[in-house]
């Protein structure tokens, strides 16, 4: 895939209309209930009216602090959560079908190309079951394989994720984190599916073991021609990952850009906070970024106008009665951020690299750190690794 | 059931303490070392392992078994027919086995009982008359007694020999031996308390599954009968329930309508308790991955729900059974349970009701004994299996 910094390969502009998902207006509301009758009091607006564009083959990065409603946006893209309102058009064999139109049947064998990969190796595996069971799953029930066939193929899955196909009797207590993502990834790829939705299925790992399925997936992503849509609360795991990223804030798309051009040119004041909180360990030097405060706001009671105006530093009155709107601010590069705010980013960052030149070449060195430190280190816990096993 | 397992809880933990034994807390997911060793165990067998770790549940399940097995053989290992009277004999206090006797060592034997009328009290008195020995004999012949209507014999486990005084727990008032009367009431009680956890699990695990797992009306439906079903106090609407029961009916009729009663009213705890348990694996991550994976409802409930359940089914229906038992007894005890000839725990101890009696006869208070006994058996295991399934239950 794409190193940090380089762009997009020619091959994916060439691929440009090759578009394989395409969501419009999608929103997602969660009733709140109270009192004793359980009436309807008000919504969660989890997912508040998201368009997105994915192309064959792309990875697009979702990120957003947590509650921000990324998990809702990939559940409710295969209907594992029931959207309230929107499109979802899906490219498949020469169609492009509405999701949402589907009956429960039809969405089922739909299914089959539509694949999930949880945040929890632990919370998503059935206990129950023993790894073989649980991989075989889809092939199953959708009646793909039987017999020595299905056995054949669960085992060849097993091996490509890089687990033994004597791991599959075993239960899933006895895997680490890693190895557990590994069987999850394992039960998505089965079927064979062309957009993988993959739920920060990193960020329950340890360090070391991230960069690891980091890589698988991108190996994986190359040899089965896969769309993936990647999902983090931090920008330096996406960055390292996608092609595209859009930025979510209380269900919304604040920005969406190219990795590249999103990290060299943020053009929302989240963003921009969320690259500072990123980019560099060393507190003294963060503030030169800026930053936004207090906590996410309750999804239930969402702000008015900007929904980020109660956190923004450059809040001004009229933001919290104008709804911005998505605008392009570069070629393929949206923001949701109002004009006024563009043109103080803009000025401060010019004010930063009148600053020095010193400073300035710091700042420019930051982009290719993003990637995570963990990179560096390919050792899986040693404890449980498949080629300890001989020895105990 | 309301009330009953506060009283029900506030035994096991007296009885614990009693013990000595601490409440273990459930124990953090399985040390590296642990999922190393065992990684090819199923979930069940790392149950039972660490189940056969926790003393006092695996002492709560022996005592069980010991149980469960004397009141299935109650007859073989009764000394006398339940229904047998010793005129000569009633109210007699428990009698002493002795092995020595003026001259010598012997097998183990019992005296003779002479029964008087102590002058002063008006009371029936016993003395043991030492000059004659009735040696206690294993394998012996006894009152015929049919076994379960598959064989009639008249070999009983132990003896002292036909129509001779032998009461190791005393007699009742009508002279009839009250171990014996112990052990084939306590078969009433305990399938009692088995058949009706089967039926109000039945019933309950089906309206909680569905309850649970549809949601919506349905789910509104069902917690709202559980709800007014609760919102009587539970012993006199149990109470209500069986003195519809026709006075005249026999005796096994009345047994199953007891049965019915308990369960129709124990019902919506255990439907709660499998509502919330569905509700919770409904949502979690692995049945959602069942869902992408294509799975349709049934095999959800039957591949996914259903066996994460299981453990936690099989908890609360051991901790039920205990106040199955418990309300069978109340019902027996007031009167409006088990009618004789049938006899239960309950109506064992009824003859124990007052003071006066108590003070005279205490050997009368051995059903509840026993009914304490079984209670906290069941309590101990059922928090023995929860436990043991606790750290891997996810
Ligand atoms: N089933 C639900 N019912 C009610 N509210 C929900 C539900 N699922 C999520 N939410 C709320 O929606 C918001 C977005 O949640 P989520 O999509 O999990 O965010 P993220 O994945 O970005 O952390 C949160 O405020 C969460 O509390
Ligand atoms: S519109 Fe206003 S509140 Fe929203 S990001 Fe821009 S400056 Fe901040
Ligand atoms: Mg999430």
């Amino acid at each position: 895939m794409n190193a940090p910094s380089t762009h997009p390969a020619p091959a994916a502009t060439e691929k440009a209309d090759d578009i394989i998902l395409e969501v419009r207006g999608l929103k997602t509301y969660f009733p709140v209930k109270k009192g004793i009758w359980r009436r309807v009091v008000g919504h969660v607006k989890a997912v508040d009216g998201v368009d997105l564009t994915l192309r064959r083959g792309e990875t697009l990065g979702l990120v957003g602090e947590s509650g921000c409603g990324k998990t809702t946006l990939g559940r409710s893209i295969i209907r594992l959560i029931e959207p309230t309102a929107g499109s979802i058009h899906f490219h498949h064999g020469g169609e492009r079908i509405d999701l949402m139109q589907l009956g429960r049947g039809e969405m089922r064998r739909l299914r089959r190309e539509l694949q999930y990969i949880f945040q929890d190796p632990f919370s998503s595996l059935n206990p129950w079951m023993n790894v073989f069971d649980i991989v075989s799953e889809p092939l199953v029930v959708n009646r793909v394989a039987s017999g020595s066939e299905l056995r054949g193929r669960v085992e060849s899955l097993i091996r490509r994720v890089g687990l033994k196909p004597d791991h599959l009797r075993r239960y899933p207590y006895a895997f680490s984190g890693g190895q557990r993502q590994r069987i999850g990834i394992a039960r998505a790829l089965a079927l064979n599916p062309s957009l993988i939705i993959a739920d920060e299925p990193v960020s329950a790992l340890d360090v070391s073991v991230q960069a690891q399925i980091l890589n698988l997936l991108e190996e994986l992503q190359d040899e089965f021609n896969l769309t993936y849509i990647f999902v983090a609360h931090d920008l330096s795991v996406v960055e390292h990952i996608s092609d595209r990223v859009a930025v979510m804030y209380l269900g919304e798309i604040v920005e969406t850009a190219e990795s590249g051009e999103l990290y060299r040119n943020p053009s929302h004041p989240y963003t921009a906070a969320l690259l500072s909180a990123v980019l560099d360990p060393d507190p003294d030097r963060r503030p030169e970024r800026p930053r936004m405060k207090g906590i996410v706001p309750d999804p239930a009671d969402a702000p008015p106008g900007c929904k980020f105006h109660t956190r923004c530093l450059y809040a001004e009155p009229h933001c919290a009665r104008e709804v911005p709107v998505l605008r392009e601010v570069a070629p393929g590069h949206e923001s949701k951020a109002c004009a006024s705010c563009l043109e103080r980013m803009r000025a401060e960052a010019t004010g930063r690299a009148a600053e020095g030149v010193e400073s300035a070449s710091d700042r420019a060195e930051d982009v290719p750190h993003v990637s995570p430190a963990p990179l560096a280190a390919p050792v899986e816990d040693a404890d449980n690794s498949p080629s300890n096993e001989g020895k105990q | 059931m309301t009330e009953n397992p506060t009283l029900v809880q506030r035994l096991t933990d007296l009885g614990r303490r009693a013990l000595g034994m601490r409440r273990r807390l459930p124990s953090a997911p399985p040390p590296p070392a642990e999922r190393k060793k065992y990684k090819g165990y199923s979930q069940w067998r790392l149950v039972w392992r660490r189940f056969l770790r926790n003393r006092a549940g695996v002492a709560g399940g022996v005592v069980i078994l010991f149980i469960a097995f004397c009141v299935f053989f109650a007859e073989f290992l009764s000394p006398h027919h339940v229904n047998t009277r010793y005129n000569e004999y009633t109210h007699m206090p428990p009698q002493r086995v002795h092995i020595f006797s003026a001259d010598g060592i012997h097998l183990p034997f019992v005296y003779a009982i002479r029964g008087y009328v102590d002058p002063e009290t008006g009371l029936r008195k016993y003395v043991e008359d030492r000059s004659t020995r009735h040696t206690i004999r294993f394998f012996t012949r006894g009152d015929t007694y049919s076994f379960y209507g598959i064989f009639e014999s008249d070999i009983r486990f132990i003896g002292a020999g036909q129509g001779n005084p032998f009461f190791l727990l005393g007699t009742d008032r009508f002279g009839r031996d009250l171990l014996s009367r112990i052990l084939v009431g306590g078969r009433v009680s305990f399938t009692v308390g088995l058949l009706a956890v089967f039926l109000s699990l039945t019933l309950g695990t089906m309206m909680g599954m569905i309850s649970g797992y549809y949601g919506g009306v349905i789910d509104n439906f069902v917690q709202r009968t559980i709800e007014v079903i609760y919102s009587f106090p539970s012993i006199p609407i149990l109470m209500a329930l069986s003195a519809l029961l026709p006075p005249h009916w026999p005796g096994y009729l009345t047994f199953m309508g007891i049965v019915t009663v308990l369960a129709l009213v124990g019902w919506g705890g255990l439907a709660r308790e499998i509502r919330g348990k569905t509700l919770a694996i409904r949502d979690s991550d692995f049945v959602l991955a069942a869902r992408v994976a294509g799975a349709k409802d049934g095999r959800i409930i039957f591949r996914h729900v259903l066996p994460a359940m299981s453990s936690h089914v099989i908890v609360i229906t051991t901790l039920a059974i205990p106040s199955f038992i418990l309300s069978e007894s109340t019902l027996s005890f007031l009167g409006l349970g088990i009618k004789p000839p049938m006899t239960s725990w309950g109506l064992l101890l009824s003859d124990a009701m007052n003071i006066y009696v108590l003070a005279l006869y205490p050997w009368l208070l051995f059903p509840g004994l026993c009914i304490l006994i079984t209670v906290l058996a069941f309590n101990f295991l059922g928090d023995g299996i929860r436990d043991a399934t606790a750290p891997f239950g996810h």
